[in-house]
């Protein structure tokens, strides 16, 4: 039986006069590779940003197992959110790294974030992402396809379990995209002794999310809908839905 | 510890060699120094006016300090991905704090200085400062209550600052509601800082205005406790 990493139970978010997240609950297991699906302003990255941290749920609860809801009179990293981010990477459109700092330094800094920060494994994932070159100039000299590369830089250093993709491809060149793709087809890296224990992955090229995902979710107007496998819903059948 | 080294250095790195911030407040400073010089000559040089001066740009000058570190936190979302890794608010409310302090201070070493050069010369002049007849303490003492008014104030500013900063992070007119939120707040603070570094130049002694000196750690203590129990809520909500 894996272990459940996290539980959701009626998430909701708005904003302004929007309801982006109506109503979504479910769980997240060990060896969930989802991905998910749904038309332009469903609420997929919503729903993402709300599971990683990034937003609060404005109702609803957020449950990491054996440890206490999220939700409290003063929010605030609590052991099994703080378990669980210490062991999560998210990938998004936001680069979140410091525009001010060089590659180098952005990745030091958050490897010394996790743990002791090693200059070699630094150098490393620079020469992997092919950033090894620019490795001292700020960030925002960079182009979009860079700070992606950049961000897989920062994810293969920080080796996380669970990965939370909000399309991760947007701007990454061909050999960006084989770097990706190689890490989630073979779900980490070997070499560096790095597995990754489940993601949820959000791309709007379907034949790609299928392929890469095994579980389906999928959100409409807001409501995150039963969770599917691929033999519940066929690549054309979700074609035709997401058409 | 290391968390928190780690998070100072990196604020310590973006105010002295990430952004230009260093060279634009030196510039603002002194550009503002000489021409309230020149428009003072100095004949009409007094103390209140010249300490005024003084105090009017330092706050200015922190409240760039505020924005600049505000900024670089807005511009990519930095600071969600290190809340993200486990950090606690407190940790990071304690780091910024701290690096807006040490800026904060050297910015105001740097101004005195040059403070002193365009304005010291008419002040301690006999007569014309207006204070320099009753002398009770030596330049040594002004200097090291100068320096303990500055510092203080760095200290109350950098936990105004960071906390009405994190207020303002996510509003779009997030520059306009600093200074909305924050010179109302920190008002009180530069009053008594600026009225203690007057008695100060004086001459006066230590004894003299220590009632100010108590506002100032009163308005650091009441802050930094408010930032260390609230940052997590205001950055969250």
């Amino acid at each position: 039986m894996s272990v459940t990493l996290l539980q959701f139970e009626n998430l909701k978010k708005q904003f302004g006069y929007h309801r982006a997240v109506k109503s979504a609950s479910g769980e997240i297991r060990e060896n969930d590779y989802i991905s998910l699906y749904g038309v332009n302003g469903a609420g997929k990255s919503t729903l993402l940003y709300l599971l990683s941290g990034v937003y609060k749920p404005d109702a609803g609860k957020i449950t990491y197992p054996g440890h206490g809801p999220s939700t409290g009179p003063i929010p605030g990293p609590i052991p099994g959110k703080k378990q669980f981010c210490a062991d999560m990477q998210l990938m998004s459109h936001q680069s979140m790294f410091y525009a001010r700092l060089s590659a180098r330094d952005n990745l030091a800094f958050f490897q010394k974030l996790y743990g002791e920060v090693n200059a070699d494994e630094v150098l490393f994932a620079l020469e992997l992402t092919g950033l090894l070159e620019a490795r001292n100039k700020f960030i925002d000299g960079f182009s979009r396809g860079m700070i992606q590369r950049l961000m897989i830089a920062r994810m293969v250093l920080a080796k996380p379990g669970f990965v939370f993709f909000d399309e991760p491809f947007t701007g990454l060149d061909i050999r960006g995209q084989k770097l990706l793709l190689s890490i989630m087809k073979k779900r980490g890296i070997v070499d560096l002794k790095w597995k990754i224990k489940g993601f949820i992955f959000v791309d709007h090229d379907i034949e790609r999310a299928y392929e890469l995902g095994e579980a389906i979710w999928y959100i409409q107007n807001g409501e995150l809908q039963e969770p599917m496998t691929k033999k519940d819903m066929p690549l054309s059948q979700l074609r035709e839905l997401l058409g | 510890m290391r968390i928190f080294r780690t998070l100072l250095a990196k604020e310590l790195r973006l105010y002295f060699f990430g952004t230009s911030f260093y060279m634009v407040s030196s510039i603002l400073s002194i550009g503002l120094f000489l021409l309230f010089r020149f428009t003072y000559p100095s004949e009409q040089i007094n103390m209140e006016i010249a300490v005024s001066v003084l105090w009017a740009v330092h706050t200015i000058s922190s409240l760039f300090s505020l924005i600049a570190s505000q900024e670089w936190e807005w511009e990519a979302n930095a600071l969600r991905a290190v809340k993200l890794s486990g950090v606690e608010g407190y940790v990071v409310f304690l780091t910024k704090s701290l690096a807006s302090i040490i800026s904060m201070f050297l910015l105001w070493i740097l101004e005195f200085l040059v403070w002193m050069v365009l304005y010291g010369g008419d002040l301690f002049k006999p007569g014309v400062g207006g204070y320099a007849q009753d002398l009770t303490a030596p330049l040594v003492v002004m200097a090291a209550q100068v320096l303990v008014a500055g510092l203080l104030a760095s200290i109350g500013i950098a936990f105004i600052g960071q906390v009405t900063s994190v207020l303002a992070l996510h509003s779009r007119f997030r520059h306009v509601l600093m200074f909305i939120v924050f010179f109302p707040i920190s008002i009180p603070l530069v009053i008594a800082a600026s009225s203690y570094t007057r008695l100060a130049v004086a001459l006066k002694g230590w004894s003299a205005g220590l009632n100010f000196l108590s506002l100032e750690a009163a308005f650091c203590l009441f802050f930094s406790a408010a930032g260390v129990i609230l940052y997590d809520y205001l950055w969250e909500e």
